[in-house]
């Protein structure tokens, strides 16, 4: 009691502190398999917060919290699987490498698909003006929010986006990341109620710590797959990753430049020249070893403002036009 | 500034206070074990300690502590007795070891400089000359030196307790429980200043620098040195609030490193009430040997921009901290020849001087040259032609994000709110208060360390 008297604060945050340690601590291997503790001395209530921000408790259960985090495979693991890769050039989700039981990943409850017939006509990239984009919508994450900042086209074009989106939250249903009006709107409730012409799609930096290329171009893929579905007199332009400057890239074992090659490379086979293109702006921003330009960034990954008419040229230098 | 040290403590987190590991594993062990022993043991478990951490987070320089830790321990036996040249030898010995280092890192920033280098080196210093000056006593105990010398709580970032403060700790008398609890409040206002404001709004610098000076809008301009100038403050602040409460914990006296320096009047004030440590140590061990303000006028002024040269080269590399020291000189010399005057009869006057000039001093601090300096000041004084592109509604959007922030951070620069909480720290609300910000400020960090990218995800 005298202790509780003189210490309050110590006792309660010890008491606290132990409760946080043992809950995270029983349920390491259980609810929290999705923790990754740096070290052996990470304390184990870590793993309690991080559930807090995921939405994992320890009642969650095994299974929800697996599916949250997959390992992320070591950089040259990846490399080498993806070379014994065959590109398919079917904008459907493809699924060799999975070992899911159900080899066909399409949404459920679609309707039956409707596939161009194969005769029909290819097209190749032009020059377009900025009204090019009066019928475009932009969906991504912090980097296409930057196009919106600085691109000069916000008066023009659409623009989905937010920070750290991610393929997996792209049709998502607790995911309303548009805002409109004052509502917030899923991707598909919004593409339900407005119509586009173009669709720039570039996602993909923030799904580098977890699940691996395959899962991630599975999903990717679906997700095309879904736009197409929603919107499909629309051009989707599907964009490679930007790639991150030179010092990050030799540095960081997670976002380099080969992780995001690999994941490009695996983007790219959905191109099909007809509803689908494949763009990489990379080859704008890039210098001669394939780094995003070291001083046109200051923290490596984002482009500073002035660079994003980089961007807007490129993309303006890429336009497709289906007459008729 | 501690940046440069910092850097390679990232991994294992021995030292970095503001971690989990730290928090919930090195600090509990140590604090078991220091009071788990009987009192003549309590030094030498505070000694072993900060070694381990020490070499657990640096262990190339580990020796070189321990080393410099004997060799100024018998300097500090011989200068008692005296000896001018031994005296000299030891400044020498010192001093060439911190420039050394410094030149080295300055040369190539690949170079890391030994953590803590600067504040062991400056403890050593002040602990020879006050020997010396016969202030205190030299020290017999090698390991009462070296517990002084290493001690964990302040080795990475001080503060630079003196050695005669240090002597009430060192002689592991009196511990006392509300001496604990009392420590580890200051222990959660720190993390909180650190964890909940300071890192939070340097993500508003960091959105800032991302954007790139030539482009944000005037307001973001202002917004931003607005929030780097808050974030450095509750960032050291809070950094030294921890050490001090970690002190406090195990026996030693407050060492208040910060008095709420943005409510100065004068940029003379703010440098007495921010790093007071430092400030004391410059003015006990640099200006008033060279004659402090004792020796006419113009040697007065020579002092003071010799101080403020040599505080600007201590702080960092570049041309851009030796402008930033020579623009604090050159507004103190000012304030003591003619403006302290003015100040002192304007309040409201003065208050306004203070925080809009040490902001625009900070800008030379915040940048990593001076042309970017130059640029960022275009983009606050947009009079000469605008920037590149410019997005106007970057303002609102980061006000938006971080307005709960700043306005938390300057409602502790004031002087009153800081008191009446300290003096009602013993308030269950304000205890609980204490137990709530402890506990989500843990949750950031927990999140942040799960996060690859301590500021944000793209």
């Amino acid at each position: 009691m005298k202790f509780l008297h003189k210490c309050p604060l110590l006792l309660i945050l010890s008491v606290t502190a132990i409760a946080a340690e043992i809950t995270g601590a029983v349920n390491l291997d259980k609810a929290y398999a999705g923790y990754e503790g740096k070290t052996v001395m990470t304390p184990p209530l870590g793993a309690v917060f991080w559930g807090i921000k995921e939405g994992v408790y320890p009642w969650s259960g095994e299974e929800q919290s697996v599916m949250a985090q997959v390992q992320p495979e070591t950089q040259n693991q990846a490399a080498n699987e993806e070379q014994t890769k065959e590109p398919v050039p079917d904008p459907q989700p493809e699924s060799e490498s999975q070992s899911e039981p159900q080899s066909e990943p399409q949404p459920q409850s679609e309707p039956e698909e409707t596939q161009p017939p194969e005769e029909e006509k290819t097209y190749e990239f032009c020059r377009v003006e900025e009204d090019y984009f009066d019928d475009a919508l932009f969906i991504g994450d912090s980097r296409t929010q930057g196009l919106l900042e600085y691109g000069g086209i916000e008066e023009r074009a659409t623009f989905y986006c937010r920070t750290s989106l991610t393929v997996y939250d792209l049709f998502a249903k607790e995911k309303a990341f548009i805002r409109e009006e004052g509502e917030d709107l899923t991707l598909t409730q919004a593409l339900e109620r407005h119509s586009f012409g173009k669709i720039y799609l570039m996602v993909g930096i923030n799904e580098m710590g977890t699940g691996t290329p395959e899962s991630f171009f599975e999903e990717y893929a679906r997700a095309v797959y879904r736009i197409r579905q929603l919107q499909p007199q629309a051009i989707v332009f599907v964009e490679g990753i930007m790639r991150v400057a030179g010092e990050k890239n030799a540095s960081d074992p997670i976002f380099n430049n080969t992780n995001i090659n690999i994941r490009n490379v695996e983007i790219a086979t959905l191109e099909d020249k007809k509803d689908i293109f494949y763009i990489d702006v990379n080859e704008a921003v890039c210098d001669e070893n394939g780094n995003l330009h070291g001083d046109w960034t200051f923290d490596q990954i984002h482009l500073k403002a002035k660079y994003y008419q980089v961007w807007k040229e490129f993309l303006l230098d890429h336009g497709i036009v289906r007459e008729g | 500034m501690a940046g440069i040290e910092m850097e390679k403590l990232m991994e294992l987190n021995t030292l970095v206070f503001s971690s989990l590991e730290f928090l919930f594993r090195y600090l509990p062990l140590f604090l078991l074990l220091f009071f788990a022993v009987p009192d003549r043991f309590k030094l030498f478990v505070l000694f072993s300690c900060s070694i381990v951490f020490y070499a657990l987070g640096d262990p190339q320089y580990v020796f070189l502590l321990l080393g410099m830790a004997l060799v100024n321990y018998l300097f500090g036996r011989t200068v008692g007795k005296g000896a001018k040249r031994w005296m000299a030898a030891a400044v020498a010995c010192n001093v060439g070891l911190l420039v050394y280092f410094k030149l080295s890192n300055a040369f190539d920033a690949s170079f890391l400089l030994p953590v803590g280098i600067s504040f062991y080196t400056f403890k050593s210093l002040s602990y020879l000359a006050d020997v010396y000056r016969k202030k205190i006593p030299e020290e017999r105990s090698f390991l009462r030196l070296a517990a002084y010398l290493c001690m964990f709580p302040q080795i990475v970032s001080g503060p630079i307790m003196r050695y005669e403060d240090a002597l009430k700790g060192l002689t592991c008398e009196t511990y006392r429980l509300t001496r604990v609890e009392d420590g580890l409040k200051y222990l959660v206002a720190g993390l909180a200043a650190k964890v909940l404001i300071a890192d939070r709004l340097g993500i508003l610098w960091n959105d800032v620098q991302t954007v790139g000076f030539e482009s944000i809008s005037t307001p973001l301009a202002w917004l931003g040195m607005a929030a780097y100038s808050l974030q450095l403050y509750f960032d050291f602040a809070g950094y030294s609030l921890m050490a001090v409460g970690i002190g406090q914990m195990i026996g030693f006296p407050v060492i208040e490193n910060f008095h709420y320096p943005y409510a100065s009047r004068s940029v003379s004030e703010f440098y007495r009430r921010w790093h007071m440590t430092l400030g004391s140590w410059f003015k006990d061990y640099v200006y008033i040997p060279l004659g402090g303000s004792r020796k006419g006028t113009k040697r007065t002024v020579l002092n003071l921009l010799a101080v403020w040269l040599l505080t600007g080269f201590w702080h960092g590399n570049g041309i851009h901290f030796l402008v930033w020291g020579l623009c604090l000189g050159l507004l103190i010399v000012a304030e003591k020849l003619w403006l302290g005057r003015f100040l002192a009869e304007h309040r409201i006057l003065s208050h306004l001087y203070v925080l809009l000039v040490i902001p625009l001093t900070w800008i030379l601090f915040a940048v990593e040259s001076l042309p970017q300096a130059g640029l960022y000041f275009t983009r606050l004084f947009p009079f000469f032609g605008t920037g590149e592109t410019v997005y106007a509604g970057d303002f609102l959007k980061e006000l938006t994000i971080f307005a709960p922030t700043l306005a938390a951070a300057v409602l502790f620069c004031i002087p009153a709110v800081g008191i009446w909480c300290e003096k009602h720290r013993r308030n269950t609300v304000v205890m609980l208060l204490l137990a709530a910000v402890f506990w989500i400020a843990v949750y950031r960090m927990a999140n942040a360390a799960n996060n690859p990218f301590m500021y944000a995800n793209f």
